[in-house]
């Protein structure tokens, strides 16, 4: 299957490594993958705070990327709930009665899907167990982001490939449907109070006695992970992406 | 008239609150175990969503016909000799309680929670007219003695400590009480009995009003509510208007998801159905007079906008309950009458945004209030509308002006974004320490005030895009 | 007054009228065509069979600190008396059995005739209140669902009984249970429709309670600390 990567910003400047991961776990699953180069940001920084112009015109731009695989609508991944969730609950929403986009947005909004979304639901995939025999030791808590589980609805599935790994033990994290506090520049606006709700999820985490923490959204990653550092714990952070290519007898 | 914001800026009261151990972990205790009675409850009745969709078209149809509603309620109180006051503002809703005591010689108010005069500050117009007004809810009691407002429109008293309740009753009571929550119960139960007893006006709000009878209805758990409205000999239920409800069938309904979202409870102990008009003579109990007073104060402004949902809002408190950010903070930050992410939307909609800025902001749009909502009132996406407006109105700081204008320059141009993503992995390095970033200007310094921040990449994704492609042969 | 009622209702009108309204695509699920008036079926529903009720009501009653206990007609005095007797009250104040027409009236009069014979001290409404240990009410209807009896105001039904005394007995005849909260606000809509409007009508479903100091549940704030229910067979039909 041909799929299009939508690689989203912060994986791109700040974890370049994950979004290689992606490109393994895809590979090995079967996907050519392409990479349309003019891609930048899903506008959701703006959009959140209230810049809604702004945001449209990031979301324009985005979607002119991703054209060239309109015509097929080939499939498009991202290694983010949030941002996939941005594309598929907001833009059409951004773009409602537009003459020109309204229509462009939402058939991009029906190409987006997040990865484990994406290789459970598109795939039909729900098993890394033994495909290439590499596995995982590790305990691990995984961390559901909101905009994933609450905006897209995607829950299961992560768990689902997560649990499939040999070696992974995946442990129950108290109180996961809660936030952890990043919530985009809510975490550089009320930092005191992101501080306090990533403080109260790591004490989950710490809880559930998991040494690795596992997501699918790196804006609560960065937000855990750089909590981790600061406080000294020795929890290692890694993205789902990571975990798959790993159990997939990847690079990392 | 009219509440002010407080005076003490909000950044300020949200470390206050960080900062008081009681409050961090009784508000995560009380509201954690709301939550999860309330989702076992609603649970119970086999398919919460499609309550909760029946719950939500009934607010939406009763908001939209509004006008309709409250005619329609305001002529069965009228027919059933109780009288309706009309009042546009704060000051319009203070003025007819006023007149109803000066009109019945009232000495004595007796009072049951009720969030909307709270809005009002009535508490402090009628002792300024020399009438003691005494709260009968436990926890609004609590909080008058001392002072203080409430947290939480359900427990009001949540940030209070049980030695703290102690102190206030054992110096009411001129000797010292022990430090049971059952005896200060007995307490408080001895004294307000007395003030039940010899008040001559009872003030409640209302849960709902039913259209078809002009009936109060009134859920509360300790039956404070029920003396409030039949031992005084004048009722007056104040209600903001967004409150009716056009039928019992509409009402059956409605209380079936209120207690539930609110407490866990299938009913609340006490679901009162009284007055619209007074007892009949020969009764031996109940109001000889009934008043409703009908308050605007703010409200019609949400109608026809799409910020009208706000006003389907049953007060049950669920999405406090649900909400990380309250759970954090506790209600007294948000600073207003309503706390949490409804508060956080309906606060500065009813009061306008100076003063009360950060609010919509006081969010990290997790959505766990809309999941909580009874009536699917789509809280984070309001707050991020309010957000909108606050920078279409030129109230968001210059530094995110001009950085959400050069985002956008950035994003809309790949080359640049390319480059400036070059640019700040150099400017970074005498920040940088293997990987990460401990300080730095700007929004950079707030995130590395509690946290480490990973450093932009030498080799961004985009630069690496060529060798992986090269590697599999398929990219693009 | 016409004028302000005029003024505000001008004002909700126009801004209805004005605008837009709430915007299109938030919150998808909330959007389902959900018709008012469609209940949808209840997982914990009682069932439609009247015999299955008593025991719901009993068990749901008892759930949120309230007791409920079945009884032949004959043995409500006995059953009164007894439950007086584990409270060692003797302060009995109660609904005037002749306000209440029907088999209610009677139920409650052979009650406090029974209480008065055992010598507890009984009085009707209207009567001093404040003093009084334990009331006596008869339920209008009474909801399996939740345990919950209606009770509504009238001549000889003073609201105190239920809320001042301590204890609570309310009887409960047979042929009053309904199976939930819709059931029971059916009879009350019918009955106002009808132009029968009762000034008050209370739901009870168990003691008066507050966790408003540090959560800690206590029962008897400001309504009785004991709620007892009587589910009364009909006279002659045994238990």
């Amino acid at each position: 299957m041909k799929v299009d990567l939508f690689v989203t910003c912060l994986c791109d400047l700040f974890y370049p490594d994950v979004g290689e991961a992606v490109v393994r776990v895809l590979r090995r699953l079967g996907c050519r993958v392409g990479f349309p180069p003019d891609q930048t940001c899903c506008g959701q920084p703006a959009f959140n705070s209230g810049f809604t112009e702004q945001a449209r015109a990031v979301a324009r731009r985005l979607i002119e990327a991703f054209s060239a695989g309109e015509e097929e609508g080939t499939p498009i991944v991202a290694p983010s709930g949030s941002c996939a969730a941005m594309v598929r609950q907001h833009f059409p929403r951004l773009f409602a009665g537009d003459p020109r986009w309204e229509e462009r947005a939402l058939r991009f909004a029906g190409r987006v899907t997040e990865l484990s979304e994406f290789i459970v639901g598109r795939l039909g995939v729900d098993d890394l167990g033994g495909r290439f025999g590499a596995g995982l030791e590790a305990v691990a808590a995984y961390h559901r982001s909101c905009h994933m589980s609450r905006g897209l609805g995607v829950v299961e599935e992560p768990l689902r490939l997560l649990r499939s790994i040999r070696g992974l033990e995946v442990v129950d994290l108290p109180d996961a449907e809660d936030c952890c506090g990043f919530g985009g520049t809510f975490a550089v606006k009320m930092p005191a109070i992101s501080t306090a709700m990533a403080d109260r999820k790591l004490d989950a985490v710490a809880a559930s006695g998991a040494a690795l923490l596992v997501g699918s959204d790196l804006g609560c990653l960065m937000h855990l992970g750089g909590r981790l550092r600061r406080l000294g714990r020795p929890v290692q952070v890694m993205h789902t992406a990571q975990v798959f290519d790993r159990a997939l007898g990847g690079g990392g | 008239m009219g509440r002010r914001p407080p005076a003490e800026p909000f950044h300020a009261r949200v470390e206050r609150s960080l900062r008081d151990t009681f409050l961090r972990v009784a508000v995560p205790a009380a509201t954690r175990r709301f939550h999860l009675t309330r989702r076992h409850a609603l649970a119970e009745l086999g398919e919460p969503l499609r309550w909760r969709q029946l719950a939500r078209a009934i607010r939406a149809h009763t908001i939209a016909n509004l006008d309709r509603y409250l005619a329609q309620a305001a002529d069965a109180v009228e027919a059933r000799g109780g009288r309706v006051h009309w009042a546009l503002d704060a000051a319009a809703a203070v003025e007819a309680v006023l007149s109803i005591a000066r009109a019945a010689g009232v000495r004595r108010v007796v009072k049951s929670k009720s969030m909307v005069t709270e809005e009002l500050e009535l508490n402090r117009w009628l002792e300024a007219e020399g009438i003691e007004v005494v709260e009968t809810d436990l926890g609004e009691y609590i909080i008058q003695l001392d002072g203080d407002s409430p947290s939480h429109i359900i427990a009001p008293a949540v940030h209070k400590t049980r030695e703290q309740v102690r102190q206030l009753f054992s110096r009411l009571a001129g000797q010292e009480l022990p430090d049971d929550a059952q005896a200060l119960t007995d307490f408080a139960r001895r004294r307000l009995r007395e003030k039940f007893l010899s008040a001559d006006m009872g003030i409640s709000g209302a849960n709902f009003v039913v259209a078809e009878t002009g009936h109060v209805v009134l859920v509360t758990n300790e039956g404070n509510g029920r003396m409030v409205t039949s031992l005084p000999r004048v009722h007056v239920a104040v209600m903001g208007m967004e409150r009716v409800v056009p039928t019992w069938e509409d009402l059956a309904v409605l209380l079936e998801v209120l207690p539930r979202s609110a407490t866990g409870q299938k009913l609340s102990v006490y679901t009162s159905i009284t007055g619209g008009g007074p007892a009949p003579a020969g009764e031996g109990d109940g109001p000889q007079e009934f008043h409703l007073v009908i308050v605007d104060n703010g409200r019609s402004r949400l109608l026809g906008t799409r910020y009208q949902e706000g006003l389907h809002c049953i007060r049950c408190g669920a999405c406090l309950n649900a909400c990380p950010v309250y759970r954090e903070i506790g209600g007294h930050a948000y600073g207003g009458v309503y706390s949490g992410p409804i508060g956080a939307v309906i606060t500065p909609l009813l009061e306008g945004f100076d003063g009360w800025e950060e609010l919509p902001h006081a969010s990290s749009l997790c959505g766990a209030c809309h999941e909580a909502c009874p009536v699917l009132i789509p809280l984070h996406d309001l707050l991020v509308d309010l957000r909108s407006d606050e920078a279409d109105q030129e109230r968001a700081g210059r530094w995110e002006v001009l950085a959400f204008r050069a985002y956008r320059w950035l994003c809309e141009r790949p080359w640049a974004y390319r480059w400036a993503a070059r640019a700040a992995a150099a400017l970074q390095r005498p920040l940088e320490e293997a990987g990460w970033l401990r300080g730095g200007p700007g929004p950079l310094k707030a995130w590395t005030e509690g946290r480490d921040f990973p450093a932009v990449a030498a080799r961004t994704f985009r630069d690496r895009w060529r060798d992986l492609a090269a590697g599999e042969g398929d990219g693009q | 007054m016409s004028d302000a009622r005029e003024r505000f209702l001008a004002r909700v009108r126009q801004a209805l009228a004005g605008g837009a309204g709430p915007a299109p695509g938030y919150a998808a699920e909330a959007g389902a065509a959900v018709g008012r008036g469609s209940m949808p079926p209840r997982a914990d529903h009682p069932g439609s069979d009247p015999a299955a009720w008593p025991a719901r009501f009993a068990a749901e009653l008892e759930a949120v600190g309230g007791s409920a206990e079945r009884t032949a007609w004959e043995e409500a005095g006995p059953r009164a008396a007894a439950y007086a007797g584990r409270l060692g009250v003797r302060r009995v104040l109660a609904w005037d059995p002749a306000a209440l027409p029907g088999p209610g009236g009677e139920l409650l009069a052979s009650v406090l005739a029974w209480l008065s014979g055992e010598g507890l001290e009984v009085r009707t409404w209207p009567a001093e209140a404040a003093d009084a240990e334990l009331g006596v009410v008869v339920a209008e209807a009474a909801i399996a669902a939740s345990g919950t009896v209606m009770l509504s105001s009238g001549r000889g039904k003073g609201r105190s009984v239920s809320l001042l005394p301590d204890h609570l007995l309310v009887l409960v005849p047979a042929g009053a249970l309904r199976p939930t909260l819709a059931e029971a606000l059916a009879d009350l809509a019918q009955r106002t429709r009808g132009g029968d409007i009762p000034q008050n009508v209370v739901l009870i479903t168990g003691p008066s309670k507050s966790a408003d100091i540090e959560q800690q549940l206590i029962q008897g704030v400001h309504g009785p600390r004991t709620v007892h229910a009587l589910l009364v067979a009909p006279r002659g039909a045994g238990a």
